[in-house]
């Protein structure tokens, strides 16, 4: 498999070349392009997420696409949904990274992908956003919403939680709601994620929260009748 | 203080370092990240202890448009501050007044006074949210843009699109205009332009938040 | 006249100079600042003339609004004496702009149109019944004559080399060369995949010709941002 990524870190495209016989998984909705002779096909992904209205997921967090390329080499071009870029993470067998739910975009077939809920107080709460575990060995494509940033956490480092991308499983974290009038906002902002320990911690320089909150005198009004 | 902008110019944000005793002021939502050493408060005082005018602004959501402090205290701590719409970041060293687009401020030194009720600027931007600002003092303030930012030096007249509008210099003289005939005001979907003259500085952002909202507003699920 | 892109590839904007009486004709809406001797006509566009071809142009914008999403007038700007106007559109992207020579038009997402020079003519294009199944591709525009076209996209450009056949969302297709053969299909097997998937409805592609895609698509934006709305 090889693997490329472009227009990077503006709207960063990944192509990949896959082998007679590779596979690539990813979120369904992220095809750009491909060889017509790659075999497409989707499954539900199940497990809690079946509980969960498909409204809140926006829809196509329920599927996952598999791509394949069959007796001649395929090439597939995926991207994300929001403005920005995207980065190739490489796990060791039995390394698990914590991805936010919007972050993910693609894996190869080896990598375990869990849902898991962000603890009980919820890094999202209030949302449809939840955190994916990761666990390789394998390689895995996260993506963000504006630039990516590395922070390499030695001490204490406070986030807002709709700018965590992903985090090593390593690192411990303390979720808690911002003091003031900024705890009233509604979309899960005001919630904050004090990390400690030792780890990455991959962050995103835009905000979703924010944005949806940009969008939502945008929205159409629904009609009571 | 000092302000660092990094990831320029499609995501920016920005790094201020905050030496013991020093404090910026930012607009609600803008805290990416901090270290734990800073404390952060809703801010509704100016340096003096008086409190800020106008803050009771609401915006369109039910939000009011409010600011948070960030200080270091006995250590020095920096936060990171970015924008809510994607887009490049510039500080402004400020020295009198200027003119803000509310979705345009991001940041500010806490001598400068924000003041969020200011008259004359009615129906520039179709309302849903965006209203004018006013930032009077000395000191630094950080603009954000949605798009790029293109810093104009006004020397003749000059028509710009009030959604395409981040700050300018009250030096200007500006008058709000509706562009072309009735037929074309109503469908050119142009709007309100703002006619500048006189001299002074203006900044514009290359993408128009409005267009943008309606645009993909108009596709999500119905509130 | 003078014209240059500006803040490429995140955030690009048009320069326009123009030489008195010269025009340009651009999508409604996406003017950012002009001088004040500017003249701005609107008019709804198609090459149809006539009471009954005003209708049609006028039915076919409406349908064009509402299918395709693009705003359905066009301005012509033309200056009294020398002017400049800024152009840029709604989305957040990259814009290029491409000659339009005789005898090869050039079709386009509605959604990617910006701006064209007078010889320039723009036509639609009906993507056939399958395409109503899918949220873009309905309405293509082409784009014929002579002179220079703007395009725009949400996202970066690429150009993609055809070999063989080659399938793109519907949703991430900019421009091509008329030269190429196309039709819309199922991206998997049968309407519950494409459904299910989210791929939706794609172009296939196959021949010769310049391919132009954008590496974002707004329908995945709508998605992307959904479950973090109040």
């Amino acid at each position: 498999m090889q693997s490329k990524i472009e227009l990077s870190p503006e709207y960063g495209l990944l192509e990949v070349i896959l082998a007679p016989g590779e596979k690539l998984v990813a979120e369904s909705g992220a095809m750009v392009a491909m060889d017509s002779s790659v075999k497409l096909t989707s499954k539900a992904r199940g497990g809690v997420l079946k509980g969960l209205k498909r409204k809140m997921l926006g829809g196509e967090s329920f599927f996952q696409s598999t791509y394949e390329a069959e007796i001649q080499p395929g090439r597939v071009l995926l991207a994300p949904g929001a403005p920005g870029d995207i980065k190739e993470v490489l796990l060791n067998s039995g390394q698990s990274l914590m991805i936010q739910s919007s972050c993910y975009m693609a894996s190869t077939p080896d990598v375990q992908l869990d849902t898991k809920w962000g603890g009980a107080k919820g890094f999202f709460s209030g949302t449809g956003m939840f955190l994916l575990k990761a666990t390789g060995p394998g390689t895995v494509w996260i993506t963000s919403f504006g630039a990516m940033a590395i922070q390499e956490i030695a001490g204490g480092f406070t986030v807002d939680t709709g700018h965590i991308v992903a985090f090593d499983e390593t690192l411990q974290y303390h979720i808690s709601k911002v003091g003031g009038l900024k705890g009233l906002l509604f979309s899960g902002e005001g919630l904050v994620a004090k990390f400690t320990g030792h780890g990455q911690l991959h962050i995103q320089t835009r905000n979703p929260a924010s944005f949806a909150a940009f969008l939502h005198p945008f929205r159409p009004v629904e009609k009571s009748n | 203080m000092d302000i660092q902008l990094n990831y320029r110019p499609a995501y920016s944000m920005a790094t201020v370092k905050l030496s013991p005793g020093e404090a910026i002021r930012a607009e609600s939502g803008a805290m990416v990240g901090m270290s734990d050493t800073l404390s952060m408060e809703t801010s509704a005082r100016t340096q003096k202890g008086g409190l800020l005018k106008g803050l009771a602004r609401k915006m369109l959501t039910g939000e009011s448009f409010f600011l948070n402090l960030f200080k270091a205290e006995a250590v020095a701590g920096e936060v990171h501050l970015s924008p809510s719409n994607v887009g490049d970041l510039v500080v402004h060293e400020n020295n009198g007044e200027l003119l803000i687009q509310s979705t345009c401020y991001v940041a500010s030194h806490p001598a400068i006074d924000i003041q969020t009720k200011v008259a004359g600027f009615k129906n520039w931007f179709g309302g849903k949210g965006f209203f004018m600002l006013k930032a009077v003092g000395t000191g630094p303030v950080l603009l954000g843009a949605f798009g790029a930012i293109h810093e104009v030096e006004i020397t003749e007249d000059f028509i710009v699109d009030t959604g395409h509008i981040v700050a300018f210099e009250p030096t200007l003289d500006y008058k709000i205009k509706r562009v072309g005939s009735w037929f074309s005001t109503f469908f050119s979907g142009e709007g309100f332009v703002c006619h500048f003259s006189g001299r002074g500085k203006l900044w514009i952002q290359t993408r128009n938040p409005g267009e943008f909202g309606k645009l993909v507003g108009t596709k999500l699920p119905p509130r | 006249m003078k014209h240059d892109i500006l803040y490429k590839p995140s955030f690009a904007m048009i320069r326009f100079e123009l030489a008195p009486g010269e025009s340009i004709i651009t999508e409604s809406g996406s003017m950012v600042a002009m001088s004040p001797n500017m003249g701005i006509s609107t008019s709804i566009g198609g090459t149809r003339l006539g009471l009954f071809g005003k209708l049609i142009n006028f039915l076919l914008a409406l349908v064009r609004k509402f299918l395709g999403g693009e705003s359905m007038f066009f301005n012509t700007y033309t200056p009294a004496g020398a002017g400049i106007l800024w152009v840029a559109p709604a989305m957040v992207g990259d814009l290029v702009n491409m000659e339009i020579t005789p005898g090869n038009p050039i079709i386009v997402q509605p959604g990617s149109y910006v701006a064209n020079t007078p010889g320039v003519i723009l036509k639609t294009r009906w993507g056939g019944l399958r395409s109503i199944l899918g949220r873009e591709g309905a309405f293509l525009l082409e784009a014929s004559g002579s002179g220079t076209l703007w395009i725009n996209a949400y996202g970066g450009i690429k150009e993609l080399s055809v070999e063989g056949t080659m399938l793109v969302d519907t949703g991430h297709m900019v421009a091509f060369d008329a030269t190429l053969d196309y039709k819309l299909r199922m991206a998997g097997k049968g309407l519950m995949t494409a459904f299910k998937s989210g791929e939706g409805l794609v172009f296939e592609f196959s021949g010769r010709g310049r391919l132009l895609i954008q590496s974002r698509n707004v329908n995945s934006l709508v998605s992307w941002v959904t479950p973090a709305l109040p």
